[in-house]
C-alpha cells in the first residue's frame, strides 16, 4: 500500500509490501493526501539494506510499476493524475520510502560519523544522559541514520542511498513481535507512541510542556486497530482478505516513521533539497511572514501565543522549513503535534530575538546576519556538502529578506512595535535622508557597521551634514551612498583624472580601499559622534593596532548547547 | 593552547567549511558530535585578509610581513597579534614546521 504525506510542499511517498499496512500517527493526518486518489503500487526493490532478519523481503521481491505504468493504471481506475487536493503537490513524488519492518543493517563499511544523545530535563536545566539517541553512519554511496526507540530493545533504520530519491526505512518492528503481529479484525496495536516529545534531541524547550501534554493526549486516545487502518485506506477489508485469500495471514501495522526518525527523514530531504530548516515562530501578519528565531528561551513560543492571541495566523512556533520558491523564500511547518496542519506564508522579515526592557528592532546585514541564521538552524555539520549548501541557502536568504535583531518586551506591545513600526528599510530611510541633505539639514543616524572601527563603533549616533563641493579631503569621514542605503568610510585620497576629481575611500578597519569614485556617491560628511551621552568630532585614524582577536576575529556566535539538532 | 611560531606554516583545515561573504567570512567546523557543535566564527575584513595568506606555503613570518605592507602597524605587534590570531583560530588550521 502506500500513503503520501505532503511536507512543505514535497511529497514523500510511502510504500509497503504486501501485508504491511502503513499507519503514520496523528501528527500526519492532516499532511496526508486524502484517500480516494491514492494509488495502490508496488515498487522496485530499493537499492539499499535489507536484514537478514527479513529475508522475505529479498526473496519475494517487489513488483515494480513504472510511472507510465502508474499513470496506465491510474487511468484505468478512473483516478487522474493531478487529483491531490494538496496544493504544489501535483506529479511525481520527490521522495519514496519503502516502510519495512525490522531493525535492518547497518552497510558493510560505514562508519558513524555524528551522534546525539538524549538529553533529559532536570530541574534547573538539562543534562545528556549519555543515552544513545540516534546516530549518523556513511559508507560507500549510502547514508544511514539509526534511532534508539523508546523500547530499549528496538532500534530503526533510515538507509538513503546517495543520490537516489528511493529511501528504505525499518521501524524496528518485527514480524514475529506479537504485539504488532494482528489477524485481520482482532484488533491492533500500534503501541509505537505518537510521539514521546518533538524534540529531536530529547532536549526540552520552551514548548516542552504543550508537546508533552499533545503527546499525553495522544496516548491517552483509542488505539488504533486493523479495523481502523483498514477502514482508513484503500481496499477495504473484505478485499485485503480476499486478495492475501489466507484468513490466518497476518497482517502488520508499521508506523512508518516512528519518533525521532521522522525529523531525521524531514533533515535529510530538506537538507538535500537545498532547503532550511530551522527553529522559530513564523506568524503572518497582515499579509506579511514573519519568522523570529534565537535560542531556547529566547522567547519563540511567547511571541507566537502574542501574535496567536492579537489574531494572527501562527505557521508554527517551534520547526519550519524555509524555501526558495519563485523569486522569494517561503516557509512552512511540518508535523510536530497532533493537531498540526499545512501552513505556510511567504517570508518577509526574519528575526533574531531576545528578551529585552524595550522593543527595539535593529537591522543586520552581510556576514553577521548569515552567521545568525545558520547558528539558528537544524543541522549536522559532520557533512561538508550539506553545511556548503546551508551557508549558500543562508546567505541567499539573508540577502532575500530582510534580517534583524530583536530586542522584546513579553507583552503585545511588541506585537503593536512591529505591526505599526514605520518600514524600517534602509532604503527608505535612505530616501528620507538624502531628502534632508538636500535641503541642506543635518541629520543624525546610528551607526550599525565595524567598518570605521573604533573611532565609530555599532550603536553611535553619528551626525551628518551636506556635502559640500571642496568638502572632499583626506582624513575626513564621508557617508556614501550604497546598496540603497550609506556607510561610513573615510577618504584617503582625493585626486584628479583627465579633469575629473576622484575620490579614494576605505573603512578604517578594512584592509583594502575602495574604488575611486567620483563625488556623486558622497552624501554627506560626518561632523559628530555621539557615544553615551557625549559629544566628539570624528576622530582621526588612530595607529591600528588591526589583527589581534578583537579585530581580526569579530564574532564568535554561539549556539545553545539545548539547541534541538533535528 | 597550541604550540606555533613565526615559523610554522599554516594551511586551511579540511574539517572547516569556510565562505567569503562581502568582505568577511564564515568558518564553520565540521564536528562528529553534537556537542562539539556550539559555534562558528566571523572573520572582520582584517582577519579575511589573513586568512587568504594562509596558502599551506606562507610560514606565519612571510604573513606578517604582507600584514606589515598592507597596515601601519610595527612589525612587532604585528608579529605578536599573528601569533595570537592564528592560535585563536588554530582549530581551522593546520600547521606544520618547515
Amino acid at each position: 500500500m502506500n500513503v503520501d504525506l505532503v511536507i512543505a510542499g514535497r511529497r514523500i511517498r510511502l510504500c509497503s509490501h504486501e501485508g504491511v499496512i502503513i499507519r503514520p500517527d496523528d501528527r500526519f493526518r492532516a499532511f496526508t493526501v486524502p484517500e480516494g486518489v491514492r494509488i495502490d503500487l508496488m515498487i522496485d526493490t530499493i537499492p539499499g539494506i535489507l536484514s537478514e532478519a527479513d529475508p522475505w523481503l529479498t526473496g519475494a521481491g517487489i513488483p515494480f510499476m513504472t510511472d507510465v505504468a502508474r499513470a496506465g493504471q491510474a487511468s484505468e481506475e478512473g483516478l487522474q493524475e493531478g487529483s491531490y487536493s494538496s496544493p504544489g503537490n501535483e506529479g511525481a513524488p520527490d521522495l519514496t520510502v519503502e516502510v519495512c519492518p525490522g531493525s535492518g543493517q547497518i552497510p558493510p563499511g560505514a562508519v558513524k560519523v555524528f551522534d546525539a544523545q538524549l538529553m533529559e530535563e532536570i530541574p534547573g536545566g538539562v543534562v545528556n544522559s549519555g543515552e544513545p539517541f540516534w546516530e549518523i553512519f556513511s559508507g560507500e554511496g549510502v547514508t544511514c541514520a539509526r534511532v534508539f526507540l523508546k523500547d530499549p530493545e528496538r532500534t530503526a533504520l533510515l538507509v538513503m542511498p546517495h543520490g537516489e530519491k528511493q529511501w528504505r526505512i525499518f521501524t524496528g518492528e518485527h514480524r514475529d513481535d506479537p504485539v504488532r503481529h494482528q489477524q485481520p479484525g482482532t484488533g491492533g496495536d500500534l503501541s509505537e507512541p505518537v510521539s514521546d516529545s518533538d524534540s529531536f534531541t530529547g532536549q526540552p524547550d520552551e514548548a516542552l510542556s504543550r508537546k508533552q501534554q499533545t503527546v499525553d493526549e495522544a496516548l491517552s486516545q483509542k488505539k488504533p486497530t486493523v479495523d481502523d487502518a483498514l477502514s482508513r485506506n484503500h481496499p477495504t477489508a473484505d478485499d485485503l482478505s480476499e486478495k492475501h485469500s489466507s484468513a490466518e495471514r497476518a497482517l502488520i501495522i508499521l508506523n512508518p516513521l516512528p519518533y525521532p526518525l521522522d525529523g531525521l527523514l524531514l533533515y535529510f530531504l530538506f537538507s538535500r533539497a537545498g532547503d532550511i530548516m530551522i527553529h522559530g515562530s513564523g506568524v503572518s501578519c497582515h499579509g506579511r511572514g514573519w519568522l523570529f528565531t534565537g535560542r531556547s528561551g529566547s522567547g519563540k513560543t511567547t511571541l507566537a501565543r502574542i501574535f496567536d492571541q492579537g489574531g494572527d495566523r501562527v505557521i508554527h512556533d517551534d520547526r519550519l522549513v524555509l524555501r526558495r520558491q519563485g523569486k522569494g523564500w517561503v516557509m512552512h511547518n511540518t508535523p510536530v503535534y497532533r493537531n498540526d496542519e499545512p501552513r505556510s506564508a511567504a517570508l518577509d522579515h526574519l528575526w533574531i530575538i531576545r528578551h529585552g526592557s524595550a522593543n527595539v528592532s535593529e537591522p543586520v546585514i552581510g556576514a553577521e546576519a548569515v552567521a545568525m541564521i545558520l547558528a539558528n538552524c537544524i543541522q549536522q555539520n559532520w557533512d561538508r556538502e550539506a553545511a556548503v549548501r546551508l551557508v549558500a541557502a543562508a546567505e541567499d536568504l539573508a540577502s532575500s529578506v530582510k534580517v534583524s535583531r530583536l530586542s522584546f518586551l513579553p507583552d503585545d506591545t511588541v506585537r503593536d512595535y512591529l505591526r505599526l513600526r514605520k518600514e524600517e528599510d534602509i532604503s527608505v530611510a535612505a530616501v528620507a535622508a538624502e531628502a534632508m541633505l538636500r535641503a541642506g539639514k543635518e541629520i543624525t543616524v546610528t551607526a550599525g557597521g565595524y567598518s570605521m572601527w573604533p573611532v565609530i563603533r555599532p550603536g553611535d549616533a553619528v551626525v551628518i551634514a551636506p556635502y559640500g563641493e571642496g568638502a572632499a579631503a583626506a582624513g575626513r569621514i564621508v557617508a556614501l551612498r550604497r546598496d540603497g542605503g550609506f556607510v561610513l568610510h573615510r577618504i584617503t585620497r582625493v585626486m584628479t583624472v583627465s579633469g575629473r576629481e576622484l575620490i579614494v575611500t576605505c573603512g578604517d578597519a578594512a584592509a583594502r580601499a575602495d574604488e575611486p569614485a567620483g563625488p556623486a556617491t558622497v552624501a554627506g560628511v560626518v561632523i559628530s559622534v555621539t557615544r553615551r551621552g557625549r559629544q566628539f568630532p570624528p576622530p582621526r585614524r588612530r595607529t591600528p593596532r588591526l589583527i589581534n582577536r578583537g579585530w581580526a576575529i569579530l564574532d564568535r556566535v554561539i549556539r545553545s548547547r539545548l539547541r534541538k539538532i533535528t | 593552547m597550541i604550540m606555533i611560531s613565526l615559523s610554522s606554516i599554516p594551511s586551511h583545515s579540511p574539517a572547516v567549511v569556510y565562505r567569503r561573504i562581502n568582505d568577511e567570512y564564515l568558518l564553520i567546523p565540521l564536528t562528529g558530535n553534537i556537542a562539539d557543535m556550539d559555534s562558528l566564527y566571523r572573520l572582520t575584513e582584517t582577519g579575511a585578509f589573513i586568512w587568504e595568506l594562509v596558502d599551506g606555503e606562507r610560514a606565519i613570518r612571510d604573513i606578517t610581513s604582507k600584514i606589515v605592507e598592507e597596515f601601519d602597524v610595527e612589525p612587532e605587534i604585528a608579529e605578536k597579534d599573528a601569533l595570537e590570531f592564528f592560535r585563536e583560530i588554530g582549530e581551522f588550521l593546520h600547521f606544520r614546521e618547515p
